[in-house]
This record gives C-alpha cells, sequence and structure tokens, in this order.
C-alpha cells in the first residue's frame, strides 16, 4: 500500500480515536505505534517508543516545563493569585465587562509567572468564574474569555512553547522570550478592547462590577508587589546573564517559595498540594509529547505532512501567500490536533520552507504561538476550552467554544498586523539583545 | 478512579497517590536546588558545576514516569469529553477498551524495550558523563514503571467489560 | 582573497561534485530494483551542508548506475541527534551521524582523537581519522552494534569572546562553554571555567555573559550566530572533534557485492567532500564574515599557542596513562597519529582527494 495512504487512515483513526474520549496523548502514541509497525517492523517500532520516551524525559531544557507549572502552582497555593486578581479588580471591575477585561489581565500578569497555558486558565478561571456569575455576566463571554486569556501565558514571558521552539529551530529562547512581550502586551489590549466593546454595545452581557475608593485602589497595589517582584527576578536573571531561560524556572520556583515564606503562607498543605498537580500536570503533558512524537515520527515516513509543505513551498507563490496558506494548514491542525502533535509534524518542514522566504526566526517563532493560541481554543480539540470546562463543569464545551471564537478572530487579525509591521515583535529583541 | 469500588483498589490508589507525592518531592526539590545552586555558584563564586545539567536531566525523567500511573489513576489525561461524556452500554465499553488498548500498547511497547536494551546499556556501560552514574538502572525504573501503566490499563479494561455487561 | 584560494585548493572536490572528475568505473552486474539508502541527520535542511551531501548522493547515483538512492530524512524528523546508534541498530534509519561523543562512557581509544594540537584542519582530520581506525577503533565502534559508514573530523576549534586573548594568562578565569568532557578538562588545564549550556541555551548564555566565552569551528560561529555577539575572536587551533556517521550492519552486509564495493568507496568520498567543501569551506566563509562585523582578529603568536597547547597537554598525558593502564595502546595510537599528520599535511587536499579515490582505505568494514 501507499504510505501516504496510510498516513491518511491513521490520521482518520486518530480522528475517530480522539473523538470517542480516547485521551489524546494516548490516542497520537497508539496511531504512531501501529503506523510505524506497518511500515517499519516491530524492532524499530519498540526502539521508537524507547527513544522518544527516553529522549524526550531526559532532555534538560524541558526541566522549565514543571518548574514553571510549578511556579504558577505555588502561586495559585499561596494566594497570591488571588491577591492578583483583587487588585487587578479594583481599578478595572467598574468598565463595561469590567470582570471579563480583569480575567484578561489578571491572567496576562499570570502568564508573566508561568509558561503554561492550561495552567493559566485552571487557576484563573477557579477565581474569576465564580465573581462573573454572581454579576450575572453572559456565560459565553465569560468562560470564553479566560480560556482565551489562559492562552497569554505561552506569548508573554516565560513561555514553554518558546522553549521547546527555540530548541527545535536552535533560535535563541532568550530572544523569543522578550520578543513576546510587546505583542503580548498588545494582544492583552485587543482582547481587553473586544470585551470592552461587547459590553458597551450589549450591557446585559458584562454588568459593571462594585465601586471602590481610590484609597482602596492604591491600597491594593502593594499586593502586586510580590508577583511583580518575581517577574522581575525571572527575567532580569535571564537579561543579566546571571542564569539561563531553564535554570530561571528553577530560580522562579525558589523566589516563589521564599516569598511565601516571608508572608507567613507556605504551609505543608500547600506545598504538598501544589507538588502533586504539579506532577499531575507535568506527566499529563509528557504524555502528550511523548505521543506528538510518536505520530509524528510514523506520518514523516508517509510523507503526508512534507508532501503537503512542499507542494506550497514550490508553489512559486508570494510569500505573504504561502504564509496566508501556512495560516490555514495550522488552523485545520491546531483545530484537530494538540499543540505538540502540530507542531511535530509540521515545523521541521515548515520551518526552512520559511527561512527560505527570508522571514526571521524569531518572527516566525512568535508567529508559531499565535497558531497555537489558535489551536488552543478552536473546536473541536481545544486545550484550554477542555480546562474551562473541567473548571466549570456546568457550562457546556459548545458555549465555551462560542465564547473563544470572537478571540480567535482577534488573533487572525493581531497575526496580520504583525506580518504587516514586523517590527512590533522584532524591535525589543533587536535593542535589548545587544 | 479505576477501582474506585474494590477496598484493596482504594490502597493501591492511596499508594500509587503517596508513591506520585514522594517522587515529586524528591524530585522537584533536588531539581530547583542543583539549578540554583549551580547559579550560585557559578554567578557569585565562579565555580560552575559539570553535573548539574546531567543530574536535572535524570531527575526529569523520575519525576516524568514517576507521575504517569497517578495521572492515570485520577483521569489526568487530557481527553475531549464531547462524545464521551453523553456514551453508555456498549459505546461506551467500546470508548473504554480503545483507551486501555491504545494505552496498553505504548506501555507494554515501552515496557518491553526497555528490559530488551537495558543489559546493553550496561554492557556498554552508558552513562552520566561528568556525574558518573550509570543510565541501566533508569531504564529498569522506566520498565516497573511501564509494567504498572500496563497493568492499569489491562485492570481498566476488564472492568469496563464487566460494568458493561451487568 | 581566502574564498579563491579555498576554491583552488578544494578543486578536485568540487569538480567531482559537478561530475566532472576522472573516477574508476566500476562494472555493476546487479540488476535488481535500485536499492534505497534512508540517510537521517539532526542538521536542518537550510544548513549548507546539505548542499555538499547533496553534490555527494548524485555521484553515488551515478557511480552505482541508478541502483543506490539515497533518501534523505533532515531535520532530525526521524530521531533525535543523540539517538543515531540506536536509531541505525534498531533499523529506523540505515545511516547517520554516530558521535561517539554522544556516550563517551562507552569508548576509550575513540575518545582520544580529541586531544589537543592533534590535526591541522578538518581534511588531514578525515584522512588519518580514517587510516587509524582499523588497527584502533573498529572494535570499540562495532561493539556498539552498527559499523562505521566514515570518519570525519571538524576544523581547528577557536575562540570567540568578548575580551581579547593573547596569551595563556588571558584564558585563566575565564568561563568558557564546553561541550564535552574532554574540552572540559582542557579548558581546566589552561585555567579556565568550562560551562556546560545546552545548545539552544548557548547562544542567549554567551550574549548575556553567562559565559565569556565559546569554543567551536569557525563555521559554528557563523550557524549558530555567537559570532554576531562576540567582540573578539582567537585562532587557538587547539583541538578537532571526531564526528563519525555510521549504518545499519544488515543493511551493508545485504547489498549485493558489487554494490558494496561502490558504496564502500563512495562513502570515503564523501567524506571528503564535507572536509572540503562544508567543513573548510565554510569556515574560510566564516573567518571572512566574522572579521567582516568588526570582530578583531587575533592570531596568536606561536610561542603562546604552544604555551597553551602545553598546559592542555597534561590533560593528554593523563589520558594516555589511564588508556595504557588499561591495556589499551594509547601512546602507540598517538604515535602513528602524529606521524600519519606529518605524512599528510605534506599533501595539498586535491592531493588527498585523489588518493581517497584511486587508493581509498581498507578494512573500514570487513
Ligand atoms: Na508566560
Ligand atoms: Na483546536
Amino acid at each position: 500500500m501507499d504510505p501516504s495512504i496510510i498516513g491518511y487512515v491513521g490520521f482518520a483513526v486518530l480522528l475517530a480515536l480522539i473523538a470517542l474520549g480516547v485521551p489524546i496523548g494516548l490516542a497520537m502514541a497508539a496511531i504512531g505505534i501501529v503506523g510505524s509497525y506497518i511500515l517499519t517492523g516491530f524492532t524499530a517500532t519498540v526502539a521508537q517508543v524507547g527513544m522518544n520516551a527516553w529522549e524526550e524525559s531526559t532532555d534538560f531544557i524541558l526541566i522549565a516545563l514543571p518548574m514553571f507549572v510549578l511556579m504558577g502552582q505555588l502561586v495559585f497555593h499561596l494566594r497570591l493569585a488571588e491577591d492578583l486578581y483583587d487588585a487587578v479588580q479594583k481599578w478595572l471591575g467598574r468598565l463595561p465587562g469590567g470582570m471579563a477585561i480583569t480575567a484578561v489581565v489578571a491572567s496576562a500578569v499570570f502568564g508573566a509567572v508561568t509558561g503554561v497555558s492550561s495552567a493559566s486558565v485552571a487557576t484563573m478561571g477557579a477565581m474569576t468564574m465564580p465573581e462573573m456569575r454572581r454579576y450575572k455576566y453572559d456565560e459565553a463571554l465569560a468562560s470564553g474569555s479566560i480560556a482565551a486569556a489562559g492562552t497569554l501565558a505561552i506569548l508573554i514571558p516565560p513561555s514553554v512553547l518558546m522553549i521547546v521552539y527555540g530548541i527545535w529551530t536552535e533560535t535563541s529562547i532568550g530572544a523569543l522570550f522578550i520578543a513576546g512581550m510587546i505583542p503580548g502586551i498588545l494582544l492583552t489590549l485587543a482582547f481587553a478592547i473586544l470585551i470592552y466593546v461587547r459590553c458597551w454595545l450589549r450591557p446585559e452581557m458584562g454588568p459593571i462590577g462594585p465601586r471602590y475608593s481610590w484609597r482602596e485602589r492604591f491600597g491594593s497595589l502593594r499586593k502586586l508587589l510580590p508577583i511583580i517582584a518575581i517577574f522581575f527576578v525571572v527575567i532580569g536573571g535571564i537579561y543579566v546573564g546571571a542564569f539561563t531561560p531553564t535554570e530561571a524556572s528553577a530560580i522562579g520556583v525558589i523566589g516563589v517559595l521564599i516569598v511565601g515564606l516571608f508572608m507567613r503562607r507556605l504551609n505543608a498543605a500547600c506545598f504538598k498540594d501544589s507538588l502533586i498537580d504539579t506532577g499531575t500536570t507535568t506527566g499529563m503533558i509528557f504524555a502528550i509529547i511523548i505521543g506528538g512524537h510518536l505520530i509524528g515520527r510514523f506520518l514523516v515516513l508517509t510523507d503526508v505532512t512534507s508532501g503537503l509543505v512542499t507542494w506550497i513551498g514550490d508553489s512559486g507563490l508570494n510569500r505573504y501567500v504561502i504564509l496566508s496558506l501556512f495560516v490555514l494548514m495550522y488552523l485545520v491542525l491546531g483545530a484537530l490536533l494538540d499543540v505538540w502533535g502540530m507542531l511535530i509534524l509540521t515545523l521541521p518542514f515548515v520551518f526552512p520552507v520559511m527561512m527560505s522566504l527570508k522571514f526571521d526566526p524569531v518572527w516566525f517563532g512568535i508567529f508559531v504561538v499565535l497558531m497555537t493560541e489558535l489551536a488552543l481554543i478552536t473546536p473541536p480539540v481545544g486545550i484550554n476550552v477542555y480546562v474551562m470546562h473541567g473548571i466549570a463543569p456546568e457550562v457546556g464545551l459548545t458555549t465555551i467554544f462560542r465564547g473563544t471564537l470572537p478571540f480567535v478572530f482577534v488573533i487572525l487579525a493581531f497575526v496580520s498586523l504583525i506580518t504587516v509591521f514586523p517590527q512590533i515583535v522584532l524591535w525589543l529583541p533587536s535593542v535589548s539583545m545587544r | 478512579m479505576t477501582l474506585e469500588n474494590a477496598d484493596s483498589g482504594s490502597r493501591t490508589i492511596a499508594a500509587i497517590r503517596t508513591f506520585h507525592y514522594a517522587v515529586n518531592v524528591a524530585t522537584l526539590a533536588l531539581s530547583a536546588v542543583v539549578i540554583g545552586t549551580d547559579v550560585v555558584l557559578r554567578y557569585v563564586f565562579n565555580a560552575p558545576l559539570s553535573w548539574g545539567i546531567e543530574a536535572t536531566s535524570l531527575l526529569l525523567l523520575v519525576m516524568v514516569f514517576g507521575s504517569l500511573p497517578y495521572v492515570w489513576e485520577r483521569g489526568g489525561h487530557i481527553r475531549m469529553e464531547l462524545i464521551y461524556s453523553h456514551l453508555n452500554g456498549v459505546p461506551r465499553v467500546f470508548a473504554d477498551v480503545a483507551t486501555a488498548l491504545s494505552g496498553g500498547l505504548f506501555s507494554a511497547a515501552l515496557c518491553f524495550e526497555m528490559l530488551r536494551t537495558f543489559p546493553g546499556m550496561r554492557a556498554r556501560h552508558e552513562g552520566a558523563e561528568n556525574l558518573g552514574v550509570p543510565f541501566w538502572p533508569f531504564a529498569v525504573f522506566v520498565a516497573v514503571i511501564a509494567g504498572l501503566m500496563t497493568l492499569q490499563f489491562v485492570v481498566f479494561a476488564v472492568h469496563s467489560l464487566v460494568r458493561g455487561r451487568g | 582573497r581566502a574564498d579563491e584560494d579555498i576554491a583552488a585548493r578544494t578543486k578536485a572536490a568540487r569538480d567531482y561534485v559537478e561530475g566532472k572528475l576522472k573516477v574508476p568505473e566500476y562494472k555493476i552486474t546487479y540488476d535488481g530494483p535500485p536499492i534505497t539508502v534512508r540517510f537521517s541527520s539532526f542538521v536542518a535542511a537550510t544548513v549548507p551542508l546539505w548542499t555538499s551531501y547533496r553534490g555527494a548522493f548524485k555521484q553515488l547515483e551515478k557511480e552505482s548506475k541508478g541502483k543506490l538512492i539515497v533518501k534523505e530524512y533532515p531535520g532530525g524528523v526521524l530521531h533525535a541527534m543523540t539517538d543515531g546508534f540506536k536509531a541505525v541498530r534498531s533499523g529506523v534509519t540505515d545511516m547517520t551521524q554516530c558521535y561517539a561523543s554522544y556516550q563517551p562512557t562507552s569508548f576509550n581509544l575513540m575518545n582520544g582523537t580529541g586531544n589537543s594540537g592533534l590535526f591541522p584542519d578538518a581534511v588531514v582530520g578525515a584522512v588519518v581519522a580514517a587510516k587509524i581506525y582499523p588497527k584502533y577503533m573498529k572494535k570499540e565502534y562495532e561493539n556498539i552494534g552498527v559499523y562505521l559508514a566514515r570518519t570525519s573530523m571538524t576544523p581547528a576549534y577557536n575562540l570567540v569572546s568578548k575580551k581579547p586573548i593573547h596569551q595563556l594568562e588571558d584564558l585563566k578565569g575565564m568561563k568558557i562553554r564546553a561541550v564535552g568532557g574532554v574540552q572540559a578538562e582542557q579548558m581546566r588545564a589552561v585555567g579556565a571555567l568550562p560551562v556546560f549550556l545546552s545548545t539552544p541555551e548557548a547562544y542567549t548564555g554567551f550574549q548575556r555573559g553567562t559565559v565569556d566565552g565559546v569554543v567551536a569551528h569557525d563555521a559554528a560561529f557563523v550557524s549558530f550566530r555567537t559570532a554576531e555577539v562576540a567582540k573578539n575572536w582567537a585562532d587557538l587551533k587547539f583541538a578537532t572533534v571526531e564526528l563519525d556517521y555510521c549504518m545499519r550492519k544488515e543493511f551493508y552486509d545485504g547489498l549485493p557485492k558489487d554494490l558494496k564495493v561502490v558504496f564502500y568507496n563512495w562513502l570515503q568520498r564523501w567524506n571528503l567532500v564535507d572536509a572540503q567543501l562544508w567543513f573548510e569551506t565554510y569556515a574560510a566563509i566564516a573567518r571572512e564574515k566574522i572579521e567582516a562585523q568588526g570582530i578583531e582578529m587575533v592570531k596568536l603568536a606561536p610561542v603562546e599557542r604552544e604555551r597553551i597547547l602545553g598546559a592542555m597537554g597534561k590533560v593528554d598525558d593523563q589520558w594516555t596513562a589511564k588508556m595504557e593502564a588499561k591495556g589499551l595502546p594509547a601512546k602507540a595510537m598517538m604515535q602513528d597519529i602524529k606521524r600519519l599528520v606529518a605524512e599528510d599535511s605534506k599533501k595539498s587536499w586535491n592531493e588527498l582527494f585523489m588518493e581517497t579515490v584511486n587508493n581509498p582505505v581498507q578494512g573500514l568494514v570487513d
């Protein structure tokens, strides 16, 4: 049989398994194993399983993954996230849709101390959803805002996705981190404006929150200090060369622990809960990374994605047309696949094409992050939406997906913006990284 | 969750949870300490560690595989529940068996491969150069965990088949 | 000009990949379907190394009368870089990079080619490494469960830094990014502090001052962009790194007899093509680029290089003693290397290429 047919069948069965509710990491691994077995036999297949499991879980740089998860967990369990929400809410709560805007801005700030999108949704969702329900916010708007705002965590440094992109494409992770800052702030602003406009047009969607005095507002700022301090230690330490972005993750954890000790909030229970949750999240993410690698190794042999990418790359089309085709491709793949599966399948082929078209590797890294953000909130496979649903089970998946849809358009518009003005991405690294 | 009704089951879950916690305390705390020490030694005392990266990499391996059994017990794997949550009877059993087969295929293959390769790793002296630690005990650790995971998937498949019939 | 010079020095290799060099013709009796050689590499298809690869692959197809065709898997799509040995052993690929430095604890004498001041350049390095392989290294390399496809050696390693290096004392206390155990020891021997940084972090680490210097061959300074953030370059030329390729036993053993000869001889031509058209050519281009960026190019005084190599020599002596204690002929190997290097350094790169074409080293594989 033609390998490409085996590839398409593999794709179809994968989708069927995912639709059926088979955990995504396990489904990808299984298809990868069966497909490799058909194409390369038993020995090569079990070797692939062993190699990928070993290689991914001993990659030093990926230690940043559990560390940045743990950092977020500690920030949550030490109630620093609560302080953060409280402070932001006192300032922005009175705007139309103010609670949802608060969720977006607080997620962005939280994103500055974690590198994992689902961690951000889980943390901010648990805090902001009950508040918004109390004020009778539109359910789609409320849950969609949180799910979408969670994606800011991988655009605003530190970012696990940028780390992995940097490894695979040999792009400077430090430059990627710096490059994500301005787009992160602009996209946060764009999300907030979207909510503002929608609630200004239809006030019943997002009623305004309670009033606070200026004294209370300024008083609340003090509570932001620990999080800001941690952010500056982490990013500042990378900047002055005290440590690398990977090492920064461990320094961040130590920093949060010290803050917790000083605030007398650190106790055995919250430490224990943080560690258990971190282990679970880490195991879950690695299952997907390893599964994603296995299906990627199989699909490579079928020439399915390389064929598509080569076809696009060789088409002789204008570089912007090719870029748009890749956006389309990522929208489709991102709808169906998990982030890691999507990147393993495409990056080795798309990256060389983009480089030959003279796109900057750092700029393309931010582009990939934005494509990933879309994947996280588009149906049927949108991890952030699942996590949101996990936190608020009474809000249906369809409702949340309806809520994320406007944000999808904002992200797409933002991709156009950075394509027309690449300086938005490249200016800060160019001035700060010399 | 898979063994929620059986008494021995809840003891198993408790054991897996304790193991999970112990592994994560050890690996997460040690990694943070090793990296933090390396940074301080290098930046402040100009005396970098040579084995920091190797040690942290192996700790990560232990962390990941030490966590996987609990991730499964606790239903921590990401899945699409849109259809699954509405499934009953035979379709539900079908979905669960597909899950068990998928996971079992992976864990059995991993267990097999680690058992197959660890003697070679040992014979060829594969190990961390600067840390001076051989790799093969870690391969055995992964094999044991993968074996345990295979068992978990088998138990899950049997339970869902029994439940589906009843 | 350096690029004209390098073009003249590598003319034979250039003619070879363009099909203009006269090479002995083979009589091929195999008339089955073309055989595919799966070649995988962690190197991305965008790196010019692939241009050199493809030039050689075309000649293989020609020399085998279309019976040996390479299928390319660039960018690490089949397996991770450090899984070369495993991937070949288990049949995931037929041929890939299998560096002894991936698992130095598995090797003994093979680790010795990284000793200081042995090889002047990539071309002599590749030739001499092949010549000593059958006697000293074959056993331990094949012990891993693969055949050697070809030896390969980097150009000499130099240093980029943020302060100029003119003498041994300037290296004292410098934090230098090291990749392997041997190089870390060499750095310590000259009073520098080896720092282990993973590859993706080397650039940021150097730029932000986590390390003060990076050692590599000159082409790598450009492809990993470390040169962009450097202020000084110094021609330490303290060591080279052996980067061998291995192939699957069953694949090679299963080739028809006539194609086996074609493939074996071609592998060594390919070896010199890479040494000349990739390593040394791009090292020369890189030096021009680095200089054009306004980086200070320090050429060490011979007496200062001698002092640096002298300090590093202690590490080599310790290594030799350790090997001899294990009953391994490290002393004899070092003497053979030095003798062969002296002989082959007298020949031009073009002469070495023709020697490889007409009289390839025998006994790399039985
Ligand atoms: Na972040
Ligand atoms: Na999606």
